[in-house]
This record gives C-alpha cells, sequence and structure tokens, in this order.
C-alpha cells in the first residue's frame, strides 16, 4: 500500500467515531465513492466482504433476511461504517446492507482495508470499540425480541427516538416520523399491520399522537412503563 | 490452581498464541472454580474483566424486571468461551448475567491486565478480534430468529444444530441429550415452557422425534429440517 494512502486513510479513526468529522480528502487513491439508490443492496449476509464501506452521505440499513422477511438491525448515517465483522475474522458478511434513500459512501478495497485496520493501533482500537457498541445494542435487540410483546417494543423504540431526535414542546415530546411504516414494524420485529394497530392502540389510550410528519409522546411516564 | 500452557492452548482463542504470549497471559490468569446455580457476573454490575470457560457449562441471559429470564447462549469450551467482552472497551455495566450450570472451571483476566497486554501482543488484540466477531455473528442470528421465526422453528433450528455437533446415530435415528431442562429451553428460545411442550407434543404426533425427558431421538431428519 502507497504510503499517502496509509496517511490519508489515518484521518479514519476519529471519523468513525464522531459523525461530524470528514476526512480531509482521505485516501483519493483507495477510497472510491460509491452512490446507491433506495432500497439497492450493497451486499449481502453471507457473501465475501469486498471492501470497507463507509457513509458519506445519506443512510444505509443494516439487516437480516429470512424468507424474504426482514429484520432491521441498525440504520448508519453519515461517518458510521457498515458491517465490521470480516475486518475482524475474516469471515463472510455478518448481515445485508440496503441504501434507505439515496446514499454515498467511501469505499476502501477489502485487503487495502484489512492492512490498514490492522497495522494502525488507533484505527483497529476504533473498530473494536464500534464493534463492541453494536454487540451491545444486539444484545437488547435479542432480549426485547424475547422478553416483550410488539407494544413494549414499540414504546421502546418511541422512547429511543424521543431521547435522540425529539423536540420537548408543551404538548409533549415530539418526534419526527423519520421511518417508514415498514423500517418501523421491522425494527420492532413484527409486520407493518401489527405495529400499525398498537400504535393505533397507544394513540387511543392517550399515550400518544399521530400526525402525518410526527409522532406526540404525551404521556412519557405510561410509555415508558409499557417499554 | 495451577495454569499450564497446555490448558490455555486448549481453548481454542488461545490456539495462534506463542509460547511467549501464553506464558504471560498463564501470569495473569486466575482459575477459579464454581458451583452449578451460581452466579459468576450480574447484569447491570460493573464489569471487572474477561471470563474464559475452561470446564462445564455458563449460562448468559438477561433478565425483565418482570424476573422473566431470557438466555442469550450457553458458554463452554468450545463454543463462544469468553465472557465480558462488551463491557471491556466501552467499560460500561456488564449487560447480562453468568450462572455456572454445572461444576465450572472458569479463567479470569482483569480488565486492565488484558488491555495492557493487548498494548504490546498482536495475539491478544486478534483474541479479542475474534470474540467480537463471534458474539456479533451469534447475536444477529439470534435476533433475526427470534423476529422473523416462530418458537417451532427455533426448536428445530436448535434440535438439528444439537444432532449435528453431539448426535449419535442408533438404529431408532439420531439419539442426543439435550442437557437442559424444558425451562431453560424455553428460555433460550424466546418462549415459555407451555409452548416448548406443545411444540415438543407437535413433533412427536408427527412421529418425527421421540421425547423421553431432556433424551431426545429425530425419528426422521430429513422430515425435521423439512418442517423448520
Amino acid at each position: 500500500m502507497r504510503d499517502s494512502t496509509i496517511e490519508e486513510l489515518k484521518t479514519i479513526p476519529s471519523w468513525l467515531l464522531s459523525s461530524k468529522k470528514r476526512p480531509r480528502g482521505a485516501g483519493r487513491s483507495s477510497m472510491q465513492e460509491r452512490t446507491f439508490g433506495n432500497r439497492r443492496l450493497i451486499f449481502r449476509e453471507g457473501s465475501p466482504c469486498l471492501g470497507l464501506y463507509i457513509v458519506k452521505v445519506g443512510q444505509a440499513k443494516l439487516v437480516q433476511t429470512r424468507h424474504d422477511k426482514e429484520q432491521l438491525l441498525a440504520i448508519v448515517g453519515a461517518g458510521d461504517p457498515l458491517d465490521l465483522v470480516p475486518f475482524l475474522d475474516n469471515g463472510p458478511h455478518a448481515c445485508s446492507a440496503l441504501a434507505r434513500g439515496k446514499v454515498t459512501l467511501y469505499f476502501v478495497e477489502s485487503s487495502t482495508a484489512r492492512d490498514l485496520i490492522w497495522n494502525t493501533p488507533p484505527l483497529l482500537s476504533a473498530v473494536l470499540h464500534t464493534v463492541s457498541a453494536r454487540l451491545r445494542t444486539l444484545a437488547m435487540l435479542a432480549s426485547d425480541l424475547a422478553f416483550k410483546d410488539v407494544t413494549a417494543r414499540i414504546c421502546r423504540i418511541l422512547l429511543d427516538q424521543a431521547q435522540h431526535e425529539g423536540t420537548r414542546q408543551a404538548d409533549g415530546i415530539h418526534v419526527k416520523r423519520t421511518l417508514s411504516q415498514q423500517e418501523f414494524a421491522s425494527l420492532a420485529g413484527t409486520v407493518r399491520e401489527v405495529a400499525w394497530r398498537s400504535l393505533k392502540k397507544l394513540e387511543e389510550e392517550g399515550i400518544v399522537r399521530i400526525e402525518r410528519t410526527e409522532i406526540t409522546l404525551l404521556d412519557l411516564e405510561r410509555l415508558a412503563a409499557m417499554a | 490452581m495451577n495454569v499450564t500452557i497446555e490448558d490455555l492452548r486448549s481453548i481454542f482463542l488461545f490456539a495462534e498464541f506463542d509460547d511467549t504470549e501464553l506464558a504471560l497471559v498463564r501470569e495473569m490468569i486466575t482459575a477459579r472454580d464454581y458451583t452449578p446455580r451460581t452466579i459468576i457476573f450480574a447484569q447491570g454490575e460493573p464489569s471487572p474483566g474477561l471470563w474464559f470457560v475452561r470446564r462445564g457449562r455458563v449460562r448468559l441471559y438477561r433478565m425483565a424486571p418482570s424476573g422473566r429470564e431470557f438466555t442469550l447462549c450457553i458458554a463452554r469450551l468450545d463454543r463462544l468461551p469468553c465472557m465480558g467482552a462488551c463491557p471491556l472497551f466501552d467499560g460500561d455495566k456488564c449487560p447480562a448475567n453468568a450462572q455456572a450450570l454445572d461444576d465450572t472451571t472458569i479463567y479470569f483476566i482483569d480488565r486492565q491486565r488484558a488491555l495492557d497486554i493487548a498494548a504490546d501482543h498482536a495475539g491478544m488484540v486478534t483474541l479479542f478480534a475474534r470474540v467480537l466477531a463471534n458474539h456479533s455473528r451469534y447475536l444477529m442470528q439470534l435476533s433475526s430468529g427470534l423476529a422473523l421465526r416462530c418458537s417451532s422453528s427455533r426448536l428445530i433450528d436448535l434440535l438439528l444444530t444439537y444432532a449435528d455437533e453431539r448426535g449419535r446415530v442408533t438404529a431408532q435415528g439420531v439419539e442426543l441429550d439435550l442437557g437442559v431442562s424444558q425451562q431453560l429451553l424455553a428460555s433460550m428460545l424466546g418462549a415459555t415452557s407451555q409452548m416448548i411442550a406443545h411444540d415438543f407434543l407437535r413433533l412427536e404426533r408427527a412421529g418425527v422425534i421421540d421425547a423421553q425427558g431432556k433424551r431426545i431421538v429425530i425419528l426422521s431428519l430429513e422430515r425435521l429440517k423439512g418442517m423448520a
């Protein structure tokens, strides 16, 4: 690998950890940009890992699929890497990735990325920390799927959204409806009809108010008790 | 308790360590014995380090506020033997409880000492990476299985996995010992004991298995696969 590439890509560690930072012209010679249209497959679970993808602009979904059904594991945005697991064990992709809307990704070919990760301690550390954080989220997701009914899982998703992207107003916390009904259902580990029924039930009980572009969490206490 | 280099090498995660690294790890390891049902560490408590299962089985499980338990995995020498990987990096609390299922021997390494070794020895970093990768792959499969498959399909998958790992071919079919109670099995499959009992009954009535407590005979592997 060329020295200039290494130097340029060494900007990635802080960038991996903070979505606010962009690489300063990182590795133009080795880093390509690839753009995918909405719902286009970026890579498939079980396929050989061809390279490291990091979101430049837009969002991607990490999913697992079984018999055409999709379980959403995470939505990743600018600055986030997609599947890192193959760089730790040389295995195939652990999940599939799909574009969520139009997404532009940085791409570094697999052997270059692997060399770089394993020869740049701060980058390796960033990768290990990122995978570790995702592992913790996966443990929570698995137990939520096992313990909780759909309504409880939906309450949990709404509370998470309120915490990360909600705005407090006089009548409650307003959360933009950035997920499609299908994505919302997939995140809750259910189908669209069941997720929608549960959401409407919460509205009937005066816990949330559903509008076209946002959901208002009117009774946080009850929502938290049900989550 | 003396830990030998060979003891360490028997844990596959250490298989690629050179003798110098193994000697270093041996100096830092404390071997601890636990009797069945002993809690090794608890969900929500600070994690002091990494645990490796040398002998016996350890159940990693999460507990809901209602008291219901969900078994994330059963750690043993040949499968997911390392515990404590999450808190190793983020310094946060243990995401799960760990309970010995058998008479168990655990090798323990203090968190800071593990990180110190990793700073100078690539073998330890490779080990961390493999542990994180193994657990990530396992939990992704587990999550999608829970979301996208019903309890009977998950039970069939588990029976097929066990048949492959530990099944014994007999005149009747493939015989296996589940090694866990039906309650624990239900906790592993994210179901209730009643649901699992119902699933077993359905498979028995279909003539696909013969269940006698923890001893199961799979009468037709092909038919069982077809029902998954």
